[in-house]
């Protein structure tokens, strides 16, 4: 029952522990630092091998470095047959549809995603590692975008933004059902689409110029980025950093535009004073994510907030510098201030030796 | 599992539900509008290398606005720009703000109801500019003959056959803010449709006016039903510069929700 609280992850990190302690054993032993009865080694070799054998059965992990190699071929195969499959649907309706009657169309366009949907589900159920159930699930996905835009063609239908909240319903709940990182990437994109593009129609844009004031993304990462502190995501391997990442994204590449281009922003200051503003809160956040990142050991806000913070440093510097300043010291100066950014991780990074050291001996 | 199964196929059916109950909204009761258009307003998608996998027809609508007053025979002068000059109170009255409009150069596009005309008013007036055009460019010849003359008869004269026989009488006409303002205005006119399209306003700071851009119709092809396929599965699409006549018609209806559907085809000549 223990196990079953376990996501895939967090088995497959338990088996890599195993192997990392048999192996410090060994080196133990061999310097004479230390040594365990016979009957002690026994007893925990017969431990280990029944605990690896139980989470093998029960999660599907790799237990040796053959099997994880594997284990990397088969889900790069999986994700660009997904992918393949998906497109192939779109280009087999595109390519008969011409001679079908309308009401066949829309019987084949209903039935498609319904019956992927029931297929994936199943092979969730009866899989271990889900990698035929998550391709299933995209392509459900697919096929249910295919099966609105295609009614949307048929029958003449007004372009709504609404399409975006049901793909992205169908996509979450997918990707929780199979525990399938990409559609939930997909699912979080159509969220955060959606309710940009809400948010653009009450200023009274058209739902598609939603991209045009980049300001609307700020509320859907806010929102993408408390969900996963409030809902518990033990079970599903990768979810929160998916969730945080996509967070940082439509957070920062938003600021990162309205730092260049401030004439776009829904603020009524002047170009100028706008592209200031934004400038200095994308130093803020950015070092604030990766502060916060470092607290809270979320590496991938901390990378996040890394890319992010050099992205607003370098077009600043091309900003200043790039018209007036020879090459040949524009790229030296960019290189003085990698090497300043080198020293400071350096010295961030050996004062917290220095406390992990004291904490040890104390 | 079961409650994800139960989610997805409420999620899967009743949006399917929702979407077929829009289109069945649209089409019960009487049509908010019906014409017979021909080739000339409804042209055949360009066998392009995308296109050819695409076993489905659709047609695309193609209006236009008034060219604007001219007696050169210069084709760039004949263009329909969809570009409109508008007042400040007009531009207010589409819901966009004018002081905003003027300050800030990015102002987002909003929809906006359309009416368009069909073979009326402004099919005759454009049709006329070209005669003027043509006897202008004939009196020139007459007077001084020259090979720029000579050149400019030959342009008018393409130009009035291509208004006569190819090119669309669909003309934009007006847009308001709602729909109602438009259907009081032209409740008895049978030749004017009301659809949704896009528009964009910008202010010319060096004219001191403003403009509104007529971007694109929200619905910019119709579908054909199988059942209509056979008059236009055998052709291929014209270019602008072919001047033949309509090789077919088809009747169309709009509906409560302004979406058109196509209730017959049929073909011109053999």
């Amino acid at each position: 029952m223990e196990e079953k609280q376990f996501s895939q992850a967090d088995a497959q990190c338990r088996v890599d522990q195993i192997h990392a302690f048999q192996q410090e054993m060994a080196e133990l032993e061999n310097d004479g630092v230390l040594a365990i009865s016979p009957e002690q080694t026994t007893k925990v070799r017969s431990y280990h091998t029944q605990l690896l054998q139980r989470l093998s059965s029960t999660y599907d992990v790799d237990i040796s470095i053959q099997s994880k190699q594997f284990t990397l071929g088969m889900k790069i195969a999986s994700l660009f047959g997904a992918l393949a499959m998906a497109i192939s649907i779109f280009f087999l309706f595109y390519q008969f549809w011409g001679y079908i009657s309308t009401q066949i169309q829309v019987a084949i366009l209903i039935t498609a995603p319904v019956s992927l949907l029931f297929l994936s589900l199943h092979l969730a159920q009866k899989e271990k590692s889900a990698y035929f159930s998550k391709i299933a699930a995209l392509v459900s996905l697919s096929c249910f975008v295919l099966n609105l835009s295609m009614l949307g063609q048929i029958f003449n239908i007004t372009p709504s933004p609404n399409a975006f909240a049901v793909w992205a319903g169908f996509a979450i709940l997918l990707a929780y059902a199979c525990n399938a990182r990409l559609l939930l990437f997909f699912g979080i994109l159509s969220i955060c689409s959606f309710i940009a593009m809400k948010i653009g129609t009450w200023s009274g844009m058209y739902w598609l110029s939603f991209g045009e004031r980049p300001e609307n993304f700020f509320i859907p990462s806010l929102l993408i980025f408390i969900l996963p502190q409030l809902v518990n995501h033990q079970r599903f391997s990768g979810f929160e950093v998916i969730y945080r990442v996509m967070a940082m994204i439509m957070l920062f590449l938003p600021i990162l535009i309205l730092s260049n281009w401030g004439k776009i922003s829904y603020l009524s200051w002047s170009a100028d004073s706008i592209e200031g503003f934004y400038q200095l809160i994308g130093f803020l956040l950015s070092v604030s994510a990766i502060w916060l990142g470092i607290k809270r050991h979320w590496g991938e806000l901390t990378h996040t907030g890394n890319v992010f913070f050099i992205l607003f440093l370098y077009t600043k510097f091309f900003d200043w510098w790039w018209d007036w300043m020879p090459k040949y010291i524009f790229f030296f100066v960019l290189g003085l201030s990698a090497l300043l950014a080198l020293m400071i991780f350096k010295r961030i990074r050996l004062s917290n030796l220095s406390n992990v050291s004291k904490g040890d001996a104390s | 599992m079961k409650k994800y199964l139960l989610i997805g196929l409420f999620i899967l059916i009743g949006t399917n539900l929702t979407a077929l109950g829009g289109v069945a909204y649209n089409r019960m009761g009487e049509a908010t509008a019906q014409l017979t258009l021909t080739e000339r307003e409804l042209s055949l998608p360009y066998n392009n290398r995308a296109e050819k996998e695409n076993s489905g027809i659709s047609l695309s609508i193609n209006w236009r606005t008034s060219s604007r007053p001219t007696t050169t025979s210069s084709s760039s002068n004949h263009f329909s720009s969809q570009d409109l000059k508008i007042t400040e109170s007009e531009l207010n009255d589409l819901g966009f703000d004018a002081f905003d409009v003027e300050r800030n150069s990015w102002v987002e596009s909003r929809e906006l109801y359309w009416a368009l005309e069909f073979d009326g008013d402004l099919y005759l007036a454009e049709l006329k500019k070209a005669e003027l055009n043509y006897q202008t460019a004939v009196a020139s010849y007459e007077e001084q003959p020259s090979d720029i003359n000579s050149r400019d008869i030959r342009n008018s004269k393409k130009r009035l056959q291509r208004e006569r026989i190819s090119n669309s009488r669909l003309f934009f006409l007006e847009a308001a803010g709602n729909y109602d303002t438009l259907a009081d205005k032209f409740s008895q006119q049978q030749n004017i449709i009301i659809v949704k399209g896009l528009a964009k306003p910008y202010y010319n700071k060096i004219q001191n006016n403003y403009h509104l851009r007529l971007k694109y119709l929200s619905v910019r092809n119709i579908m054909v039903p199988l059942e209509y396929t056979e008059v236009l599965s055998s052709l291929t699409s014209n270019y602008y510069i072919d001047i033949i006549p309509p090789r077919y018609a088809v009747d169309i209806k709009w509906g409560s929700r302004l979406e058109p559907w196509i209730v017959d085809a049929k073909e011109l000549i053999k």
